[in-house]
Formats: C-alpha cells, structure tokens, sequence
C-alpha cells in the first residue's frame, strides 16, 4: 500500500507539473554539469602546474643560441629536438663563478618507433650530478639506473621489463613514469653513459659530424650561488655567453607567465561558476516565489485538511530538495557522458600542463559539485518557505 | 454541547478603520444538530466557519469545542482538531488537483500516523457521494459538482464528529442541489453534526435548525420554515 506521505506527496506534486519540474531539473544539472567541469579542469591545471614547476627545478637553463624554443618545447611539450652546446661553450660554462652546481642533459630525436604512435624525445641525464630529473625520477625507479636501462614517459606504451630499440640497440625498461602533464610523458630517459652510446648511433645514422660525443651535452641544468641576485646574475652571464653561442633561459619567466596566464584562466573560471551558482540560487527563489503565489489556494487546502504550516513548509522543501536532486544527478550523468569517455582526447588536445585527478579525487570533485548544485533547490526555496506561513493563514476563500 | 461560541468576535482592518466581520457571535450547537445558517456575500458566514474550524483566531470570545476551549489551543493542536474532529467543505470545493479522486480523498487520513488501510472507507464514500466510478481520474476531468462529492467524501475519511459546509451547493443546477442536500441529510442521520452554509434559503430543505447572519451578527430563523 502507496502511503501518502510527505515524500509521495513532494513527488505527486511534482509529477503533475512536469514541464515547470523539468525545467528547474534541467537548470540545476546544467549548473552541476558546469560546476563538475568546472572543478575537474582546474584541478587539473592546478596539478599540471604545480608538477612542471616542481620539474623544472633549476634556476637557469643554458641552451645553444637559438634553440630557447627548442629546449622549451622539450620540456614542456615534448616536441622532439637534438641540439648540441658546442665545445668551446662547454668550456665557457665550466669557467663561469656562481653556479652552485651543474649537470648536463642530452637530447635525442627519434622520429619513429614501434612502440609509439609519436615522436618519442630521448632524454639522458648525469645521474652524479642531476638535481632535476632525478628528485622526482627518484620516487618511481629503485635507485640509479645502469647501461642500457631506460624510464619511459607515461604515454609510451611499455612496462618495466619490456625491452625497446632505438637506431639499432635495445634498451631495458625499469619502470615507467606517472603522467607529469608535459613534455616528459613521451620522453625516454637514460643515464648520461647510455645517452652517448644513443648518441652515436643517432650521428652514424643522420650522418652529421662525428663530434665529441664523449662530453656532448643539450642542455646545462644550473643553480646559482645563494646570495646572488638572479635577475642581475643571469643578465651577466647572459652577455659573457652570448659570444660562445650560448643562451640562458629562466625557467621561472616561462613557468611564471604560465602559471600567470593559468591563475588568469583558474578565476575566470572560479568567477564563472560563482556567479552562475549565485544566479542560480537567485532566479530559482524569484521562481519559487511566483509559484508560491500560485498556489497560495493549494497551501490552504493542506492547512484546511489538518496539515500544519510547518508540515506544508516540509512539502515545498522536500519538493525543492527533490527536483535539484533529479538535476544534479541529471548533471552528473550528463558529465559521465559527455566529458569521462573524451578524458584521454582531451588530454592529448591539452597544451597546457594538465593532469587529470585520480578516480578518488575525481569521485571527490564529482560529489562536491553535485552537492554544490543540489543545495541549489533548497537554499532557493528557503524564502517560500519562510511565507508559507503567512500565505496559508490567510483566511478567505477566494474560491479557486 | 459539541460546540459553545460565546461573544466571538473577528476583526479585519480595511485601510485604516476596524471593522468586525463577526460581531458578538453566540451559537450553542448540540449533537445532531443540523444547522443551515444563511446570508448575504459578506456577512461573515466564511468568517465565522473559520473560526470555529481553527483557521482564523478570534479577536475576542470564546469557542469550546466538545469542553474543551480551542481559544487557548496552539497551531498543532489546531491542525489535529482539524484533521480528526472535523470535516471541512471549504467553499469553492478545495480540492488538490495534483491527486486524484481517490489520494484527494485519503489525504487527511495519512497527514497523522494511524493504523490500518483507509482505501476501503475511502471507496465506500465514493460509493455514498456517487461518484466510485471517478476513483482513479484526476480533479481537471470532473464537474463542478463532481468535485462538490470528493470534497464531502473526504471531510468524511477521519469520522468526524462535526462537519462545515462552506456553501456545498454553491453554483449547481437543482437536481444536484437537492442530491446533495440529500447526502447531508443521510450523513446527519449518521450522527454527524453539521453546520452548512448558504447563502440561497431556498436551499433550507431539512435540517433542524436555521441561523440568519447579517453583517458579522447571528440570529436565529423568526420561524423555523423549510423550503419543499
Ligand atoms: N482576511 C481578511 N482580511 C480582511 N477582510 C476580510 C478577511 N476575510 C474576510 N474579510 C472580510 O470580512 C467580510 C466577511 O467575509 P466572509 O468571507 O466571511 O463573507 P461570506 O459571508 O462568507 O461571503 P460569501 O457568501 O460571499 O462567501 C467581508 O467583507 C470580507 O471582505
Ligand atoms: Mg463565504
């Protein structure tokens, strides 16, 4: 037997108004679904950039002349580039006062492999000296890697212990790496030992000048001396290189803007979503109101039937809670279908540092944003609410 | 005595002045009492139903309902008199248009938790207002005097023990005018208390009692005459 309480009650009422049932429901997923994407992307950017500038982590990067894009385009979008310093720029370097510390990298460009649908970036580092690649290399790899060991990036398709070939060697995979959002997740890296050995290979098979592969290097990761102020310090080093083809790149000017141009994008975004929450609570309560008005008669009957203001108040509540209910959950809905099935083509369209949040921390997102606009419904009707009592004492029949 | 109301008074305010829509009201109404109280539009009579159902707080007076003084009585309370002791046939016809015949009728049951399936009670007050084929149909499909039916089938749902009729018969044809009169009549002759509201004393056809109200003022019938 259907009892008819003030749950039935809600639902009956809200059935027998469909298209005005529909249309609140509708709003409030629209809401949830924009809250949902809302929060998810800039999770995302948020995590993205926090991981590249946690990745980047030196204060200058010394490139050939030239090849700043290059070198940028290596780290952060791992588009593939070989680029060599030359020698004499090798020997400047060593001779500069003020770097606290130092370590070369090297860059390979394989331009097609088996296992890749992509260019793959190889990337050796000198494990004595490395301070950028291995604090969050470290994490993921028991220890220093040997001859002929490689960590591929997370969109290369292989697992530790499967074996890849490049030019004409195979190397061992120890592990592969998490999703870092840029230029590293289609990159693969090796000890600097391993790395001249590639290297090798790569001039016998383009052909170029067999040149000092013993000491080659791309790139000169560096920290500076504590004290010196960096701004002034790279102005100066900058002039003393610029002769020997060498360029210093900041990582903190193209980090910073990023992350400036990103922090701009994240508020807008916050801004947005804010507003249309506001908007939301707004238009739904001037909604409510009107129909409040309307259905002044309806109220009375209830009261004349023995309900109490407080029980007819519980109705229009419940009834608010149910439709935002229906919308939210509409809104997820909508999110799973249209947003989860396209994650990885929208990762892939991302030039931004994007990683996206674990199922944890999205089910998290996912629940909030859905609570967000279902609190929608309720907080609206909440000033309704507050004139049921009013409204339904009114004592003459106006007759319907 | 079901019902005592002594020197009840209700004001409304019109703009600025005071004015009483019911002035100094005493009726005493006794078990199996039918009462018909008749008036002009505007001379209290919903006022005064009001009142005595809970609706309306009196201004100054006092209303004792089967011994107990309803003066003094919260909303809950109220609602629960309401609910329970009396059946309300608000005028117009008051019915949720949302529900159909059958939950319209079965709603007051279920506002308060009581035992039992009031579906069968439900049916068979169909069955007595004539209309048990309309169980399932929604209030948009009815007539005006359909709806008169479901509305005094549902003050029946809680078995009260008092029933007020707002004008039960308020725009109907004759026939149907008398039918239902004829219902009320059986319902009396259950031993159900019923005050009913009119503002045609042609309608006074039975009962045994008849009140004049004029301009917020009761009296009763110079002579007590029914209409055939
Ligand atoms: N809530 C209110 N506020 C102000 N005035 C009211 C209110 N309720 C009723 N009145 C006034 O009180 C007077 C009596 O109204 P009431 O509805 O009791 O008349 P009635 O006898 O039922 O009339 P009708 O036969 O048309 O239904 C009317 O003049 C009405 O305007
Ligand atoms: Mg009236």
């Amino acid at each position: 037997m259907r009892r008819l309480n003030a749950f039935n009650i809600s639902l009956q009422n809200l059935r027998r108004r469909p298209f005005r049932s529909f249309c609140i429901a509708s709003f409030v997923a629209l809401l949830s679904f924009v809250l949902i994407t809302g929060s998810l992307l800039t999770f995302s950017l948020r995590k993205g950039m926090s991981s590249m500038s946690d990745r980047l982590g030196a204060d200058l990067i010394l490139a050939p002349i030239g090849y700043q894009h290059s070198a940028e385009g290596v780290l952060l979008r791992g588009e593939p580039s070989a680029f060599y310093l030359d020698m004499e720029a090798l020997d400047k370097i060593s001779g500069v006062k003020g770097f606290s510390r130092t370590s070369p990298q090297l860059f390979i460009a394989t331009m097609d492999s088996s296992h890749c649908s992509f260019p793959v970036q190889l990337i050796g580092y000198e494990p004595n000296t490395d301070f950028v690649i291995a604090p969050w290399l470290l994490g993921e790899v028991p220890g220093i890697l040997a001859f002929g060991e490689v960590i591929v990036g997370s969109q290369i398709d292989a697992t530790a212990g499967d074996k890849l070939m490049f030019f004409s060697s195979e190397y061992r995979v120890v592990a592969r790496l998490e999703k870092t959002g840029m230029g590293f997740d289609t990159s693969v890296f090796f000890n600097m030992e391993t790395a001249r050995a590639a290297l090798k290979e790569y001039f016998y098979y383009t052909g170029e000048d067999v040149r000092d592969v013993e000491r080659a290097a791309s790139i000169i990761t560096a920290d500076i001396d504590e004290g010196l102020d960096p701004v002034a310090f790279t102005r100066e080093i900058h002039d003393a290189l610029r002769l020997s083809g060498v360029d210093v790149i900041r990582p903190q000017d193209f980090i910073g803007e990023l992350s400036r141009n990103l922090n701009l994008l994240m508020s807008v975004i916050f801004t947005l979503t804010a507003i249309l929450w506001l908007l939301a609570v707004g238009v739904l309560t001037v909604l409510f109101t009107v129909i409040l008005n309307e259905r002044k008669g309806e109220f009375r009957i209830y009261r004349v039937l023995g309900a109490t203001v407080g029980w007819i108040a519980r109705f229009v509540l419940l009834e608010a809670a149910l439709v935002s209910l229906f919308g939210a959950l509409a809104g997820v809905f909508a999110f799973c279908l249209l947003i989860l099935p396209f994650r990885a083509l929208i990762d892939l369209g991302m030039i931004l540092p994007y990683i996206q949040p674990r199922a944890g921390t999205a089910a998290l997102l996912i629940a909030a944003g859905f609570f967000m606009s279902f609190l929608v419904g309720p907080l609206a009707s909440l000033y309704s609410v507050l004139r049921i009592g009013p409204v339904s004492a009114a004592s003459v029949w106006d007759g319907e | 005595m079901l019902l005592e109301i002594r020197k009840l008074r209700k004001e409304y305010r019109r703009g600025d002045a005071g004015f009483l829509a019911v002035n100094d009201v005493d009726i005493s109404v006794g078990e199996n009492d039918f009462i018909f109280i008749t008036g002009r539009s505007g001379s209290g009579k919903s006022t005064l139903l009001n009142l005595i159902a809970g609706l309306a707080r009196p201004s100054s007076g006092k209303i004792v309902f089967d011994g107990r003084d309803i003066g003094g009585a919260n909303e809950k309370e109220l609602a629960f008199l309401r609910n329970s002791q009396i059946g309300y046939i608000p005028q117009g016809h008051g019915i949720l248009f949302n529900f159909t015949v059958l939950d319209n009728v079965l709603l007051p049951f279920y506002f308060y938790s009581r035992e039992g399936d009031p579906k069968k009670r439900a049916l068979s007050l169909l069955e007595q207002t004539g209309i048990p084929h309309l169980v399932g149909s929604y209030p948009d499909q009815l007539s005006g005097g359909e709806l008169r039916r479901v509305s005094i089938a549902r003050s029946l749902i809680n078995s009260p023990c008092l029933l007020i009729a707002d004008e039960p018969t308020g725009d109907l044809d004759p026939q149907t005018t008398n039918d239902i009169l004829r219902m009320f009549e059986r319902i009396s002759a259950e031993g159900v208390t019923i005050i009913l509201v009119t503002h045609e004393v042609d309608t006074v056809s039975c009962g045994n009692r008849h009140l004049i109200m004029e301009e917020g003022f009761i009296r009763e019938a110079d002579c007590f005459q029914r209409y055939p």
